[in-house]
């Protein structure tokens, strides 16, 4: 017990979480916290926008798999972070989000930067709180690393009243936590594990399919292990990229809207689909009716939700992915040989023989993505903006380490892949960190250049710059009967001028062998290094799978 | 489509509520009624849920509550499993002393009138009273408890 102020308890309680880094913008009802920091150990890291420090945290938390944490003020502040922290939502990272709120009397009265957070937030965190004294402070951090780092993990957001900050009370540190109502562990049952394994070795052409929550689980070597038994593929969603190296020899990359040709091919060609912590999302199996026909779906998740949300005919195992994984490899190990050879073994290899890295058409964009992964060790780290640049990065980036491979897939939120590189390169400093960005989604967070610059932390961008909001021109071109509507970007601004501008270096290169020397640069360089790319506007990202169609209609 | 009847055990905290409202408001379940109430347990409530849906909404809906960190129990039941009651109070012009014995009805006040009781009952009451009889009426939502 001791008597503080709930700031000075609340840089505590998060000291006390292992916390190292805060990543954040001070405003008026978070400076008692700010106050705090200063006799804290935590390093702050200043963003230049809210958002892109909701980013940096979930970047951190996706490389480490340690809980992010961000701060923004009340009202603006946190409206900004709103879009991060719905991010991290979507694909289930850990973040804690602590935002400042105006003092508790004036909660309610529409006072000076003052919103309505909880309820703001309440549809995409997984829990919000918002301690009303100072005494609750401790316990309330306890709860929310807790909510937010167990079970399919999550955002959590803390909001704390400015006079909260600055009462003085007695306080304690628990050291342990329980909540009633949520029990995050979940033993899968037995009876389920035996059914599904029952299905698996009925199939004739069974298929892994890996997704984000195999990542999180870090259950690539149980899905490798399986995979070996029976010899058969293993697909990933988006989010499963890295899960499984992804140059094994029965990996075949991922399947969805900008999945690889064989991994689409021979998801509908198989009779059965094992998802490994995969919520079976709109952007994997396209038309989903389509998807489930004819197949037996085995859904394996930690969270009940999941199952039949999406896909409805299925056999689920629900609980923690690693116990369920052990258990079904030990129930097929009693019941049948290892397969060496078959039928469906020949028609994988011979696909991928054919399709594996092939590029369509006469785009330049994949052999820049290519030369990445050549220049980069299985350890470094690739992040994404959203658009093409990403569908490349998703078809032709090889992940080959679980958390290498940083992308926004749920909500696809552009502007996400910078300020993810920042955090992520502070979760893992010695590794290159590569954000693979478009010029349209560089723009919305590119004033992190600041940040990278003043807080010593270099980061790699490659704009594939074709001068167009990619995706959005290929989807007209595609769909919309070639009409083209405000698409176009322009030659504005000059990358290389406006990197140095922040004080970080820029160059635009001149083809692959160009861009080779200038990537080789950026590796050695101890600031942020932006190389632009130039791209043709008219190029498309194929496979593409437009919206509403099957697996099996892949333009290419 | 059947009726059901969700009783959903919940922390008595502000915002639970909210976030179980929203499942029907984002899925666009149409709900027939809902009722919070205490059942003595400290700082926890029921919330009774009364509405139609097909067997896989019901499975949906009940996953969906499952999820909130502030809902302790999920029991789904279809209604002729429970006995239902439903609270209305009714201001209407002088009720015959038949229509009050038949329908239970106590006159809080003149003119006002406090029916506790099978809803299809409350239906009937309605009909036969008529819209020109009944100046204003509060329907209080189901209450409900598992039979056995």
């Amino acid at each position: 017990m001791e008597k503080t102020t709930g700031a000075r308890a609340l840089v505590k309680a998060l000291e006390m979480e292992g916390v190292g880094v805060i990543f954040g913008i001070p405003g008026g009802a978070t400076l008692p916290f700010y106050d705090a920091l200063k006799d804290g150990n935590i390093r702050h890291i200043l963003a230049r926008h809210e958002q892109s420090a909701a980013h940096m945290a979930d970047g951190y938390a996706r490389a480490s798999g340690k809980v992010g944490v961000c701060t923004a003020t009340s009202g603006p502040g946190a409206t900004n972070l709103l879009t991060g922290i719905a991010t991290a939502y979507m694909d289930s990272s850990p973040v804690v989000a602590i935002t400042g709120q105006v003092a508790k009397a004036f909660i309610g009265k529409d006072a000076f930067q003052e919103i309505d957070t909880v309820g703001v937030f309440t549809p995409v965190v997984k829990y919000a709180f918002q301690p009303l004294s100072a005494a609750e402070i401790p316990p309330t951090i306890k709860k929310a690393f807790y909510i937010a780092s167990t079970g399919r993990q999550g955002p959590v957001l803390v909001d704390v009243p400015k006079d909260v900050q600055t009462e003085k009370a007695d306080v304690e540190y628990p050291t342990s936590v329980t909540i009633k109502g949520y029990e995050p562990y979940v033993r899968p049952d037995p009876a389920a594990i035996k059914e599904a394994a029952k299905q698996i070795i009925q199939a004739q052409r069974p298929i892994m399919l890996v997704g984000g929550g195999a990542v999180k689980a870090g259950v690539g070597p149980l899905v490798l292990e399986l995979a070996e038994m029976l010899m058969m593929p293993i697909a990933s969603t988006l989010m499963g990229k890295g899960a499984v190296p992804e140059d094994h020899f029965l990996s075949v990359g991922p399947i969805g809207m900008h999945g690889t040709y064989h991994a689409n091919k021979l998801v509908t060609e198989s009779d059965l689909v094992i998802g490994v912590g995969v919520r079976f999302s709109d952007r994997t199996t396209m038309d989903v009716g389509e998807f489930e026909k004819e197949k037996v779906i085995v859904h394996l998740d930690i969270d009940p939700t999941e199952i039949k949300k999406n896909v409805k005919n299925v056999v689920p195992v629900i609980g923690d992915l690693s116990e369920s994984m052990k258990g079904i490899i030990n129930e097929i190990k009693e019941m049948m040989p290892f397969v060496k050879d078959s039928p469906w073994w020949r028609r994988l290899k011979e696909l991928k023989e054919q399709y594996d890295g092939k590029v369509f058409g006469d785009a330049f964009s994949p052999y820049i993505v290519k030369k990445i992964r050549e220049l980069l060790g299985p350890e470094d780290i690739v992040t994404t903006e959203v658009g093409q640049a990403q569908a490349w990065a998703e078809i032709f980036y090889k992940a080959l380490r679980p958390r290498t491979f940083i992308t926004s897939g749920g909500l696809g939120t552009m502007g996400f892949g910078f300020p993810a590189a920042i955090g992520a390169k502070v979760a893992r400093f010695s590794a290159n960190v590569v954000d693979i960005a478009g010029d349209g989604s560089f723009l919305m967070t590119s004033n992190s250049l600041a940040t990278s610059v003043k807080e010593g932390i270099p980061v790699i961008v490659v704009i594939l710059n074709n001068s167009v909001l990619g995706m959005i021109a290929q989807w007209q071109r595609l769909v919309y009967n070639n009409r083209l509507v405000a698409a176009w970007l322009g030659e504005s601004p000059s990358f290389p001028d406006l990197a140095k501008a922040y004080g970080a270096e820029g160059v635009r290169v001149n083809g692959l062998e160009d861009f080779e020397r200038a990537f080789k640069e950026a590796l050695k360089s101890e600031v942020t290094y932006v190389i632009d790319v130039p791209i043709s506007p008219d190029e498309n990202v194929f496979p593409f799978v437009p919206a509403g169609k099957g697996l099996r209609e892949m333009m290419t | 489509m059947s009726r059901r009847v969700f009783f959903v055990r919940v922390a008595d905290r502000p915002g639970v509520l909210y976030k179980i409202t929203s499942i029907f408001r984002r899925r666009n379940f149409n709900i027939e009624s809902v009722a919070v109430g205490s059942t003595g347990a400290p700082d926890e409530s029921t919330i009774i849920i009364t509405l139609d849906l097909n067997d896989e909404e019901a499975d949906t809906f009940a996953r969906m509550l499952r999820r909130i960190i502030d809902v302790y129990s999920v029991e789904e039941h279809p209604d002729n499993g429970c006995v239902i009651a439903e609270p209305a109070i009714i201001r209407a012009d002088a009720i015959s002393d038949e229509l009050k014995a038949k329908y239970s009805l106590n006159e809080l006040m003149p003119g006002y009138y406090a029916y506790m009781g099978d809803p299809s009952k409350l239906e009937n009451l309605i009909k036969e009273l008529g819209d020109n009889r009944i100046k204003n009426i509060i329907r209080g939502g189901l209450t409900a408890m598992v039979m056995g």
